[in-house]
């Protein structure tokens, strides 16, 4: 039984074959470590990238700062002192409840809110707490969105359907709206989910609210890619080996999802930390006295004409750490693009 | 060869709902295979042909149960294997492994070669240590370079993507592979190294191949028996040579004439016989049988009786009531084969 192939007939189907077309790219480079290699070269990606680590770092040493050079903690009230500028002693906050702005001295080097409280201390404590919401958010949104996304787009049919519309009646609402409705009523009876119980004034009120808020809007486009991925032939290739429907979630389907999932992270990241700043400024979010740009821009906003540093301060860190999540995405968006093959270099 | 066969299909019947309205009722059916009856012994080669939607497809992923079927039964080494869950199918499946057409999507490009080799070396027990030299020598089974070991599938080419699919089917160490056209997507030269390939480990390894095409020449060469379908139903089935040199049902014939012949001198010369038209709607076969609007040789019979599967001489098959290629002596020592659809007639072709 031999047939007689035009080309390659020198091969009986042993050895390599004929005409063996070379990598297009280094061998065995996987996806990320070629978008890595994108990202790497993208120099506004990565400063971005930076100015949101730097952030993050100093909002992590808060405490050495309150303790060894501002000398006050975030709470502290500092309201009927007065300070030395220069040569002349001045309050605090004046008679006329107007607080001192930046001082550019150890304590209150940015001057002190309302309450007599040192800003720059209370945005790096702030700063903490809306990074820790923001953060444990995007944790929730991706792990409900990416097990709603899997099993609803694997299973397809009525479990599709009773999850599909779950997502549709979170997403019917406006996210702040609904974020502001939980907010207010879970602010003050907290959260009772059987074995988890969270107290009212607890961070992790605003983080859960965002988190959950936010699943539809990862779920809906995973859904929509396990949709097409279940019907590839490589499920139809584990399934004939005998792998369980969990086995092919998370074995087969899961890795094709994690370049959208990687990408999705910063935007959500961005996202939640602006949604717990809304909440927060219209006192749904981290309750007082607790810090976060979002309350300190609330409380500040009475003062806009006289203390505009108050608001000021907080907003422009609270833009800083966006745009540099912001701009982060979108690099690591690039770096996955698969349009933006052409850059690829060995 | 055994007495019992390696696999045994016994009126299979894959009917796929039509769904209408808001309730998704099934309003009507798909026959995509209809009474299809086949038996495949060890380490022989079926090759199943027939034109786009004629259910060859269908018939194989049903056997590889990633279909259900709706009827009959499939049979494994005689172990019932038509319903049986993941669990009871756990050995068989290994033993009976698939082959897809696509070999681009049949690989999952987030997973290197050697990790895309070890769930199926894991599942038969290899132990993790393992995996590494056993996934090289499947590598090196299928003609390709170990140290692709560490390559994504988007590195290689078509040819050497479906080695790898081959290999993957391999790693179970199965007895039967069902190949859904697995050279259709490739290039002429690679065909011919992939059926190459193909045929050298069905020697080394004692396998057997349901080898799915609509290429009758590919089909001509890897084949032991060949059954041809038409419209969800098996029309011929018979010995690879014979099929070629003698069709006994009009398709066949068809089939065989739509082959281009390189040679146009050749060509000229030759008559086609054109079959016209469309094939009919799956959903509302014809009645009788179901090449009668199409045949030319089609009388009143045809439209009325569905013509039993006919055994002539050497296990040549055919379900026609005006038979080809047969003499007068052959029909009348033909008889009614007891693979014939249920719904068929007891009517035998007239000599």
């Amino acid at each position: 039984m031999a047939i007689e192939p035009a080309i390659g007939s020198e091969l009986p189907g042993g050895g390599l074959p004929a005409g063996f077309e070379g990598p297009v790219v280094a061998p065995g480079l996987g996806p990320y470590q070629l978008a890595w290699r994108r990202l790497r070269r993208n120099r506004v990606a990565l400063a971005f990238g930076g100015l949101f680590v730097a952030i993050v770092v100093m909002c992590l040493l808060a405490p050495v700062y309150a303790q060894d050079i501002a000398h006050t903690s975030p709470d502290a009230n500092h309201i009927t002192e007065t300070i030395k500028v220069g040569s002349k002693s001045e309050e605090v906050v004046s008679a006329a409840g107007i607080p001192i702005g930046p001082t550019w001295h150890a304590r209150f080097f940015l001057g002190a809110d309302q309450n007599g409280r040192d800003v720059a201390v209370r945005l790096l404590y702030g700063g903490r707490n809306s990074l820790f919401i923001g953060a444990v958010a995007t944790l929730i949104t991706m792990l409900l969105a990416v097990m709603v996304g899997l099993v609803s787009g694997y299973f397809r049919g009525p479990i599709d359907g009773v999850l599909s519309r779950l997502m549709d009646v979170i997403w019917a609402y406006p996210a702040l709206l609904l974020g502001v409705a939980l907010g207010v009523v879970l602010a003050v009876s907290g959260l009772n989910l059987g074995l988890f119980q969270i107290q009212g004034n607890s961070l992790l009120v605003p983080a859960v609210i965002v988190g959950v808020v936010y699943v539809p809007y990862v779920a809906k486009p995973l859904r929509g890619q396990v949709l097409g991925l279940r019907e590839k032939e490589f499920i139809d290739a584990s399934r004939a080996q005998g792998l369980g429907h969990v086995q092919i979630m998370l074995g087969e389907v899961l890795p094709n999802l994690a370049s959208t999932i990687v990408v999705l992270v910063p935007l959500m990241l961005a996202n939640s930390i602006l949604l717990e700043a809304s909440l927060s400024f219209l006192g749904a979010g981290v309750q007082p006295p607790n810090p976060s740009w979002g309350t300190m821009i609330g409380d500040g906003i009475r003062f806009i004409p006289a203390a505009i540093h108050t608001t000021l301060v907080p907003g422009i860190m609270l833009m800083l750490t966006v745009l540099g999540v912001n701009v982060l995405g979108d690099g690591v968006r690039d770096a996955f693009d698969p349009r933006a093959r052409i850059r690829v270099e060995r | 060869m055994s007495d019992t066969p390696l696999l045994e299909v016994e009126h299979l019947e894959v009917l796929f709902p039509v769904r209408r309205g808001l309730l998704g009722r099934a309003v009507e059916h798909v026959h995509a295979v209809d009474d299809v009856t086949v038996a495949l012994s060890e380490g022989e080669t079926l090759g199943v042909v027939g034109e786009s939607g004629c259910g060859k497809t269908t018939l194989i992923r049903c056997l590889a149960r990633l279909v259900e079927s709706t009827g009959g039964t499939i049979r494994f080494r005689g172990q019932d294997i038509t319903r049986a869950g993941r669990r009871e199918l756990g050995g068989v499946r290994a033993e009976l492994q698939m082959v897809f057409q696509d070999p681009q999507a049949s690989l999952n490009p987030r997973k290197r070669v050697v990790q895309i080799l070890a769930t199926p070396l894991r599942r038969r027990g290899v132990t993790r240590a393992d995996v590494q030299t056993k996934a090289r020598e499947l590598l090196e089974r299928v003609g390709l370079n170990p140290e692709y070991l560490n390559r994504y599938p988007h590195e290689f080419s078509g040819g050497q993507r479906q080695r790898v699919g081959i290999a993957r089917a391999l790693a179970l160490q199965p007895r039967l592979i069902l190949l859904d056209e697995p050279v259709s997507a490739l290039d002429v030269s690679i065909q011919a190294q992939v059926i190459n390939l193909l045929d050298e480990l069905q020697d080394e390894l004692g396998l057997s191949y349901v080898f799915v095409a609509h290429d009758l020449s590919v089909v001509r060469h890897v084949s032991d028996r060949i059954a041809v379908m038409y419209l969800g139903k098996i029309v011929e089935v018979s010995p690879a040579e014979e099929l070629y040199t003698k069709p006994i049902h009009p398709y066949t014939g068809a089939l065989l004439s739509a082959i281009p012949i390189p040679d146009p001198r050749e060509n000229h010369t030759r008559t086609r016989v054109v079959v016209q038209g469309e094939p009919p709607n799956p959903v509302a076969p014809p009645p009788g049988c179901r090449f009668h609007t199409r045949c030319q040789f089609a009388s009143e019979i045809c439209s009325r009786v569905e013509p039993p599967q006919v055994e002539y001489a050497r296990g040549h098959m055919a379900a026609c009531h005006h038979p080809r290629n047969v003499s007068a002596q052959e029909i009348s020592s033909a008889f009614r084969s007891e693979t014939s659809p249920r719904s068929a007639g007891q009517e035998l072709p007239a000599p």
